[in-house]
C-alpha cells in the first residue's frame, strides 16, 4: 500500500466525506476555443451518466457534482485551475482532464500534493508520461494508449501496402508523443517517417495547411498519419484533398472524430465536393453502434443520438468506471479509499466486454483499439483484426 | 495713458502668462537678432539642446549596453533553466515531457523557439511548425554553453539562440532562441522614455528661464522704446516709464526718466534758441536776396556798357586804321620827293640833310605803321615776312635813324654786336627794325644824360644749329630815369606808359612797347625790361630767326695790315671807349684806351718814348675840354708824335660842322657816331689807311 504521510494539514482531506456531502469531481479542460469541443463532449457523455445515478440518490447518499474549469488546451491555466481544484475547491479528485501538452505539465503538481492523495483519473489522452515513474501512481488512465493507437494504425496500412508513412503532428507533448509512437511502430516493420510536419495548437480554424500538405507530398508520402485536434485536422484533410492529394489519412483518437466528421462535412459543403474521403480513426472506445455491447446499449438508452459519439461515450466510460470505483470504495469516502477502489477494479468488465487491467501497480484500464473508417458521416469499424501483434 | 490695445503686441509690460504667450508667438516671428530675449532664450535653449543631445548619447550608450548584457543574461538563464527541466525526463528518455518543457518554454515572452538535440545532432523535440528547419539541422552542436546572432528561418528576423548542454553534452543540448526585436523595442522604448525626460526637462526649463528673461527684457524694452521716442523727438509722448521693479532695472528706469525730463527742459530751451535764430537769418536772407537782385541788375548794366565800350573799341582801331591809311599817303609823297632830291647832284651837307629828311618820314611812316599795325595786331591779323637779311644793317639803320635825336640830346648812342651773332639771318627786317627803332626811341627820349647802348649777342641757349634757327638777344641800356617797378608789369599794355605825365613830357603814341611785345612773341621771343630808379633800364628782347637760305656772304675780315697795328682810342664815353675796344679785341688787336685829349698826348708821347709808337689813333670829335679837333691840332703840331700816325674821326651825326674841320685839317677817315664795326671795317679796308700803316714814319696827309 501507499505509505501515508502523517502532515497534519492533510488530515481532514483524509477524513471521510461527511454523509449527505457533495462528492465534488474536479474538471480543467478545454471549454473554449478551436477544440473546445473535445471537453465538452467529454463532459457531456460523463455528466449523463452522473445525473443518472444521481436522480438515482448518488454513491452512500452522496451527490456526485462536477466542478468545470476551462483551461483552453493551454498548459499553464490548467496548471492554475488544478492547483485551485485542489487547494481551494477541495475536490475529492480529478476528472476527464483533455490533453497530453496540459497533462504533462499537471503532473508534477499531483506529485507536489502526493500527501493529500489527489489522484487524475480518466484523462483524455493516452500520452506516455502518465504511465512513467513518478508520475503513473497518481494517474488512472482508462483509454489505451497513443503508442497501441499507433500500432494498429501502422500495421492496418502496412497491411495495405503503404510504406511511405508521412506524419503531421500538434507541435507538443502529445504531437511528440504521437510521434514517438509512429516511429516505434514503423521500426518494427523496418520502417521510418518519410517526413514529419507539425502545426500550432490551438490554431485557428481558418488557418491553411497548405504548407503541411506541400512538404509531405514533396516527401512522396503515400499515406498520412495524424496526430491532432478536430480543427486543425480538417484543415490538412480539406488542404490535402482540395490540392488533389486522396492519399489514405488516419487519425488518433484524440481527433475528437465525430467533431472531425461535423467539421468536414461543413467544410465539405463550403467546397462543393465531399472531403471526408479517405480518412481513418483510431478508437479507444467502440463503435456507438455496437448496440451487442451492454455499456453501449445502456449509452444510447440515455444520450440521444445527435450527441452520440465516441468522445461522448468515452465521458459516458469514465463516469461508469468512477462510479463503480466510489462504490467499491465504500461508504467511507476518502481518497485513498477511492484509490483502492480504482485498483480494485482489476478484471472487471464496464460492459464492453473488455476487462479492466486497473491493479496496484497497473494504472492502465483498457488497452483495446478500434479501427474505423468514415463513410457516409458516421465512423464505421474496419473489418478486420487491427490488434497489435 | 494710452489704452492697451495701442501697444505693440510684441512688447509684454509685464510677464503675465496670457501676455507670455502672446509675446512667445509673435516674438518667434521677429528676427532672432533684435531681441535680447531671443538671444537669451536662443543661448539657453541651445546650451539645454546640447546637454540633451550628450545626455541622450551617455544614457543610450549606458542604456543600450546594460540591455544587451541583461538580454543575453536572461537568454542564458531562460536556457539553463530549460536544459535543468529537461535533464532528468531526457535521463529517462521522456522526451514528450522534453517536448512539454519546450512548449512551456516558448511561452516564455520573447523566446522564439527551443529544440533539443542529441549529441548525435539527432532532434529530440522542438517546437517548429511546420517543421524543424534544415539550416538548424545543419549547425553544429556545441559543448559549450554560449549564443549566437543568426537569422530565424520562419521569421527571417534576428534572434540570438542560446545553447546549453545536458550533462555536458552526453545526453543532448538544449537551444533557445530569443527575438532580437523584444530588446530592439526595449532599447527603443528607453530611447523614448529618455527623449521624453529631456524634452520635458528641456521645455520647462526654457519657459522659466524665458520668463525670467523676459521680466527682465520688458522693462528693458519699454525703457528703449522710450528712448527711441526721446530720439525722434516725440515731445508729446514724453511720460515717466513705469518701474516695475526695485532692482537694477528699476534703478536704470528712474535714471532713465530723470533723464528724459532733463533732456525735455533743454530741448524745449534749444528749439526756442532755434526759433529766434531762424528768423532772424530768414530775415538775413531777404536782405540778400535784395542785394543780389541789385547786384544782378548792376552786372546786367556793366555787360551793356562793356558791349557799348567794345563797339566803341572797334569803331576807334577802324578810325586809326583810316585815319592811319590817309597819312601814310602824304608821307609817301614826302619820302619819294625826298628819294628823288637825293638822286640829283648835291653837296655833301644838303645829301645829309635830305637824308634825314627821309629818315624821318620813314620814322613818322612808322609811328603811322605802329597804329596801323596795332590794329592789325588787335585783329590778329599781322603776319612776320621771311627773307634774308643782314643784322648789322638792320641794327645801323635803327641807330642812324636815332642818332640825331641823341646828338640832340648830348647822349652817346654805342652798339655792339657780338661775333658770335650770325652776320645774315632769315626773318623780317623791317619789324626787328621797328621793334629796335621803338626800343632805342624810348630809351633816348627818357634819358636826360649819358649813353644809350644796343647790345646784340647770341640768346642764353645758344644758336640752335640743328633746328636752323638762332635765338638772339637784344639789350638796349639808357641812363635815363627809370621804371618805376609798379609800372614795370604794365608797360608793355596798349596806350600805357610808365605815368600819364610822362606821356605829357615825352610824347609818343604809347604803342611802341606794346607793339614790340606782341611782334616779338611772333618771333617766338619775349620782352622784358630791368630798371631801376635814377640809375636807368635795360630792355631785354629775344627773338628767333632762320639762317639764310642763300650763302650767307663772306664776312668781312680786318686787313692783314690790322695785327701789327697799335690802336689808340680817345673818347670821353666809358661805353663807347669800351665798345670799340671790343670790336678791336674781336678782330685781334688789343686796341689802348683813353678818355680825355689831355691823356691821350701823354699816352702817344709815352708810347713812342718807350719805341712802341701808335700807328692808329680813332678820336671822338666831341670832348669836353679838349675836343677831337684840338687833340688833332695838337698831334699835328708835333711831328714827333704824328709820325706815322692814322686818325680816324668820330662824328656825331649830322654834325655838319664837324665834317667841315675834318676837311680843314686833311683828315680823310671819319666815322659817324655810333660807330658800327662794318663800317669802321671799311674805313680800315680803305687804301689810303693802309699804305699810311705800311710806310716809313711819315706824315699824314
Amino acid at each position: 500500500m501507499f505509505a501515508i504521510t502523517g502532515v497534519d494539514g492533510f488530515e481532514a482531506a483524509q477524513a471521510p466525506l461527511a454523509p449527505g456531502m457533495p462528492i465534488l469531481v474536479g474538471v480543467s479542460n478545454v471549454q473554449s476555443g478551436p477544440s473546445s469541443l473535445l471537453g465538452k463532449r467529454l463532459l457531456a457523455g460523463s455528466e449523463a451518466y452522473f445525473d443518472r445515478v444521481n436522480r438515482q440518490g448518488g454513491i452512500y447518499g452522496h451527490p456526485i457534482r462536477l466542478i468545470v474549469k476551462d483551461d483552453r488546451y493551454e498548459p499553464d491555466p490548467a496548471v492554475k485551475n488544478t492547483n485551485e481544484l485542489i487547494t481551494k475547491d477541495h475536490c475529492f479528485f480529478l476528472f476527464d482532464y483533455v490533453g497530453t501538452a496540459t497533462l504533462t505539465r499537471v503532473l508534477p503538481l499531483l506529485k507536489f500534493y502526493e500527501a493529500e492523495h489527489v489522484i487524475n483519473v480518466a484523462p483524455f489522452t493516452g500520452s506516455d508520461p502518465q504511465h512513467t515513474a513518478p508520475y503513473d501512481k497518481y494517474v488512472f488512465s482508462i483509454r489505451a494508449s497513443y503508442r497501441g493507437e499507433a500500432r494498429v494504425l501502422v500495421k492496418f496500412l502496412h497491411a495495405k501496402g503503404y510504406r511511405r508513412i508521412g506524419f503531421l503532428g500538434q507541435a507538443d507533448a502529445y504531437g511528440k508523443n504521437g510521434e514517438i509512437a509512429v516511429r516505434e511502430a514503423l521500426a518494427a516493420f523496418g520502417l521510418s517517417l518519410v517526413e514529419s510536419v507539425t502545426y500550432r495548437r490551438n490554431q485557428p480554424d481558418s488557418s491553411g495547411m497548405r504548407a503541411q500538405v506541400q512538404l509531405l507530398r514533396a516527401a512522396r508520402a503515400d499515406a498520412v498519419i495524424v496526430v491532432g485536434v478536430y480543427g486543425p485536422c480538417a484543415a490538412f484533410i480539406r488542404d490535402a484533398r482540395l490540392s488533389g492529394w486522396n492519399v489514405p489519412i488516419a487519425n488518433v483518437s484524440f481527433v475528437g472524430p465525430e467533431s472531425l466528421l461535423t467539421t468536414l462535412e461543413e467544410e465539405s459543403q463550403r467546397a462543393g465536393r465531399d472531403l471526408a474521403t479517405n480518412l481513418y480513426t483510431s478508437q479507444v472506445v467502440p463503435s456507438v453502434h455496437a448496440l451487442e455491447l451492454p455499456m453501449v446499449a445502456d449509452y444510447c438508452h440515455t444520450v440521444p443520438p445527435a450527441e452520440r459519439g465516441p468522445t461522448s461515450l468515452e465521458g459516458w466510460l469514465n463516469a461508469v468506471v468512477v462510479t463503480e470505483a466510489l462504490r467499491r470504495s465504500g461508504p467511507e469516502l476518502t481518497r485513498l479509499n477511492l484509490i483502492h477502489g480504482l485498483e480494485s477494479l482489476g478484471d472487471w468488465d464496464p460492459g464492453l466486454g473488455r476487462t479492466f487491467g486497473f491493479s496496484p501497480t497497473d494504472h492502465q484500464g483498457l488497452s483495446h483499439v478500434w479501427l474505423t473508417k468514415a463513410e457516409g458521416g458516421h465512423w464505421l469499424p474496419v473489418e478486420g483484426s487491427w490488434e497489435q501483434p | 495713458m494710452k489704452s492697451r490695445a495701442d501697444r505693440n503686441p510684441a512688447l509684454p509690460e509685464s510677464p503675465k502668462s496670457s501676455h507670455f504667450a502672446h509675446w512667445l508667438y509673435t516674438g518667434c516671428a521677429a528676427s532672432l537678432s533684435r531681441s535680447i530675449l531671443h538671444k537669451l532664450v536662443a543661448l539657453q535653449l541651445l546650451c539645454a539642446f546640447s546637454v540633451a543631445i550628450l545626455l541622450f548619447l551617455m544614457l543610450h550608450r549606458g542604456t543600450t549596453s546594460r540591455m544587451t548584457n541583461t538580454f543575453d543574461q536572461r537568454g542564458d538563464v531562460i536556457c539553463r533553466a530549460l536544459a535543468d527541466s529537461v535533464e532528468p525526463f531526457l535521463v529517462a528518455r521522456d522526451f514528450v515531457s522534453v517536448q512539454s518543457a519546450l512548449d512551456s518554454a516558448i511561452s516564455i515572452h520573447g523566446v522564439q523557439w527551443a529544440y533539443v538535440t542529441a549529441p548525435d545532432g539527432t532532434v529530440l523535440a522542438h517546437t517548429f511548425v511546420p517543421k524543424f528547419p534544415d539550416a538548424l539541422r545543419s549547425a553544429p552542436s556545441s559543448p559549450n554553453p554560449g549564443h549566437s546572432n543568426l537569422t530565424d528561418p520562419i521569421s527571417h528576423r534576428q534572434v540570438t539562440r542560446f545553447s546549453e548542454p545536458i550533462l555536458t553534452g552526453i545526453v543532448g543540448t538544449v537551444y533557445v532562441a530569443l527575438s532580437l526585436q523584444e530588446l530592439d523595442d526595449y532599447i527603443h522604448r528607453m530611447e523614448l522614455l529618455i527623449l521624453g525626460s529631456i524634452t520635458t526637462v528641456m521645455l520647462i526649463g526654457t519657459l522659466a528661464f524665458a520668463l525670467f528673461a523676459a521680466s527682465i527684457v520688458a522693462p528693458v524694452r519699454a525703457l528703449t522704446r522710450a528712448a527711441r521716442h526721446v530720439a525722434e523727438g516725440e515731445s508729446q509722448s514724453l511720460e515717466a516709464v513705469p518701474v516695475v521693479s526695485d532692482d537694477e532695472i528699476g534703478d536704470l528706469t528712474r535714471t532713465f526718466n530723470d533723464m528724459q525730463a532733463e533732456i525735455g527742459q533743454r530741448r524745449e530751451t534749444l528749439e526756442r534758441k532755434v526759433r529766434e535764430r531762424t528768423r532772424a537769418l530768414t530775415e538775413a536772407n531777404a536782405e540778400l536776396a535784395v542785394e543780389v537782385s541789385e547786384r544782378r541788375h548792376a552786372e546786367l548794366e556793366l555787360k551793356r556798357a562793356k558791349a557799348t565800350a567794345e563797339a566803341a573799341n572797334h569803331a576807334k582801331s577802324q578810325f586809326l586804321a583810316n585815319v592811319s591809311h590817309e597819312i601814310r599817303t602824304p608821307m609817301n609823297g614826302i619820302l619819294g620827293m625826298t628819294q628823288l632830291a637825293l638822286a640829283t647832284e648835291l653837296d655833301v651837307e644838303q645829301r645829309e640833310y635830305l637824308e634825314i629828311v627821309k629818315l624821318s618820314a620813314g620814322s613818322l611812316l612808322i609811328i603811322i605803321n605802329d597804329i596801323l599795325d596795332f590794329s592789325k595786331i588787335e585783329a590778329g591779323k599781322l603776319e612776320l615776312e621771311c627773307h634774308p637779311f643782314e643784322l648789322a644793317v638792320v641794327a645801323g639803320d635803327a641807330l642812324r635813324t636815332l642818332a640825331p635825336q641823341a646828338k640832340a640830346k648830348q647822349l652817346e648812342l654805342a652798339f655792339y654786336l657780338h661775333p658770335e651773332v650770325p652776320s645774315v639771318l632769315s626773318g623780317d627786317p623791317a619789324r626787328l627794325r621797328q621793334v629796335l627803332i621803338n626800343l632805342l626811341a624810348n630809351a633816348i627820349k627818357f634819358t636826360h644824360q649819358g649813353e644809350v647802348v644796343l647790345r646784340i649777342s647770341p640768346g642764353s641757349s645758344g644758336p640752335s644749329q640743328s633746328e636752323g634757327t638762332s635765338l638772339l638777344h637784344f639789350a638796349i641800356s639808357d641812363t635815363g630815369i627809370g621804371i618805376p617797378e609798379s609800372k614795370r608789369a604794365t608797360i608793355f599794355e596798349a596806350f600805357s606808359q610808365a605815368d600819364t605825365s610822362t606821356t605829357r613830357r615825352f610824347g609818343g603814341t604809347g604803342l611802341g612797347l606794346s607793339i614790340s611785345q606782341r611782334l616779338v612773341a611772333l618771333m617766338e621771343g619775349r620782352i622784358w625790361v630791368e630798371s631801376q630808379c635814377g640809375t636807368g633800364s635795360t630792355f631785354h628782347f629775344t627773338a628767333r630767326f632762320g639762317y639764310a637760305a642763300t650763302p650767307a656772304p663772306v664776312r668781312p675780315i680786318a686787313p692783314d695790315w690790322l695785327s701789327q697795328a697799335r690802336v689808340l682810342i680817345v673818347d670821353d664815353s666809358e661805353i663807347a671807349r669800351y665798345i670799340l675796344k671790343q670790336s678791336f679785341a674781336d678782330w685781334g688787336v688789343q686796341a689802348a684806351t683813353v678818355p680825355s685829349a689831355t691823356l691821350a698826348i701823354g699816352q702817344l708821347e709815352s708810347a713812342r718814348n718807350r719805341g712802341t709808337p701808335y700807328t692808329l689813333s680813332i678820336i671822338d670829335c666831341d670832348m669836353p675840354d679838349t675836343n677831337g679837333f684840338a687833340l688833332v691840332d695838337l698831334i699835328q703840331r708835333s711831328e714827333y708824335l704824328s709820325d706815322r700816325l692814322a686818325i680816324i674821326m668820330m662824328t656825331s651825326a649830322g654834325g655838319r660842322e664837324q665834317l667841315q674841320s675834318c676837311r680843314q685839317r686833311g683828315l680823310p677817315h671819319y666815322i659817324s657816331k655810333p660807330v658800327q664795326p662794318g663800317e669802321l671795317l671799311a674805313i680800315l679796308h680803305s687804301p689810303s689807311l693802309a699804305a699810311s700803316q705800311d710806310r716809313e714814319p711819315a706824315r699824314v696827309t
